[in-house]
């Protein structure tokens, strides 16, 4: 485990979001209208709503995966202009599914996503193995994740977050299948992230234990 | 490129079939045509190239399925300038994982079927030649299936009438050539032919195609 047991160094560029009026659609229906928020560095927001509200829409579109449907979205880097395009690697995503392959061991599977998210080999060897020691997994990090349970998946996936190191976190149940422990984990991460100043939006179901605004959906 | 290859393997599940696949439908044809070395002599290029055609086919079918599943492809799409990369990088694990194999194997089994020793090695060059020009239009078609749940039979449906060419010229230059004709024949420029026009023109369709697949 490295020395400073993964507390997230504080980020060299403040990155601001805001969603001004934002709707989006599923499948061509509309399901979330008028999302108004705005998020400075440090700061998070707890999406609720019931199954179907539109949650996971909003993330894919605040990730810029789809266009707003209405209204619109922005991003500010520093004290630079409002630009609804995402900031250069500024923004981490975590779906709802597990981006991990069952067929490549938990460091393999991080190890991909890290020259993905441009580290070069040697800063992705140091922070793929940092990463799982943080999320509990630092002795299964040579073991096919095809063995893994739900919630160990969901470590791995997770672990991406400390990987790619961007300001914005927009996470999609990231407690989903984790034990007290690993949501205790999962939470005490986000914090981290917040206090080294990211900012993050989470839909949720469960209330995390994160210092963050709430908000209902749908 | 090291990187798009393990992209590739790491999401490539059944390519490995690809040479069992190809070998199993030779040796059942050659069952099949029966024991007459004559007749399975004359059938073997056909049967050869029909075998690497759907081994082909069903190892791309499925080649963004999984990425596009688990969230993969999103985050990749997100990413990247380009899938353009990501694209080649199944191309070359194809290559790889079912390509090189199947290529070792068709002398071999050639070499069953009755063909003389001298003509395997350029029959497995007609086959290197066009075999880029199948798998390029499975690909496109795995990318346009991408996000479907019954991707790999729509695939397969999209991608077959393409492969009428590559096979057309294939078998006539490898018959030609097992018969004692030059290597190099109009069929054999042909079948280069066509896999170069799809090389030029299949990946960066099957970039659109991943663009499309997850609006």
């Amino acid at each position: 485990m490295g020395k400073e047991a993964g507390l997230i160094e504080p980020y060299e560029r403040q990155i601001a979001f805001r969603a001004d009026d934002a709707g989006c659609d599923r499948a061509g229906a509309p399901v979330a209208r008028g999302v108004c928020m705005s998020l400075k560095p440090g700061e998070a927001v707890q999406l609720f709503g019931a199954n179907g509200a539109g949650k996971s829409s909003l993330l894919q579109l605040f990730a810029g995966h789809s266009r707003p449907a209405e209204g619109a979205i922005a991003w500010r880097e520093g004290e630079g202009a409002w630009s609804p395009a995402r900031p250069y690697n500024g923004v981490f995503f975590m779906g709802h599914e597990h981006a991990v392959k069952p067929a490549l061991t938990a460091a393999e599977n991080l190890s991909f996503w890290a020259q993905t998210y441009g580290l070069t080999d040697a800063a992705a060897k140091n922070a793929v193995y940092g990463a799982l020691a943080r999320m509990g997994l630092g002795d299964y990090a040579g073991v096919r994740a095809s063995r893994f349970s739900a919630g160990q998946r969901r470590r791995v996936d997770f672990a991406r977050a400390l990987i790619a190191r961007r300001e914005a976190w927009l996470l999609d149940e990231p407690a989903a299948a984790l034990d007290a422990e690993g949501a205790d984990l999962v939470a005490a991460v986000i914090g981290e992230h917040l206090k080294a100043g990211g900012l993050a939006v989470i839909a949720t179901h469960d209330t995390l234990t994160v210092s963050a605004r709430r908000m209902v959906i749908g | 490129m090291a990187r798009d290859i393990s992209a590739a393997l790491r999401s490539g599940g059944g390519w490995f079939y690809a040479i069992v696949f190809f070998t199993l439908f030779a040796a059942l044809a050659g069952i099949a045509i029966g024991p007459e070395l004559s007749s399975l002599r004359s059938a073997a290029p056909a049967i050869v190239w029909l075998a690497a055609a759907f081994a082909t086919e069903l190892s791309v079918a499925n080649a963004f399925h999984d990425d596009a599943r688990d969230g993969s492809l999103r985050i990749l799409a997100a990413e990247q300038e380009s899938l353009l990369p990501y694209v080649l990088g199944k191309a070359a694990g194809f290559v790889v994982v079912s390509a090189a194999p199947m290529l070792v194997a068709a002398p071999v089994l050639l070499a069953m079927f009755g063909i003389a020793p001298e003509r395997l090695a350029g029959a497995a060059v007609l086959l290197a030649l066009g075999m880029p020009a199948i798998m390029l239009t499975a690909l496109f078609a795995a990318a346009l299936a991408a996000g479907l749940r019954a991707g790999g039979l729509f695939t397969t449906l999209i991608a077959a009438p393409f492969a009428v060419p590559p096979l057309i010229f294939g078998v006539l230059a490898t018959e030609n050539h097992v018969a004692g004709g030059a290597l190099w024949s109009p069929e054999a420029l042909i079948l280069a032919a066509l896999s170069l026009f799809m090389a030029a023109l299949t990946p960066a369709f099957a970039v659109a195609a991943l663009r499309l697949a997850l609006e």
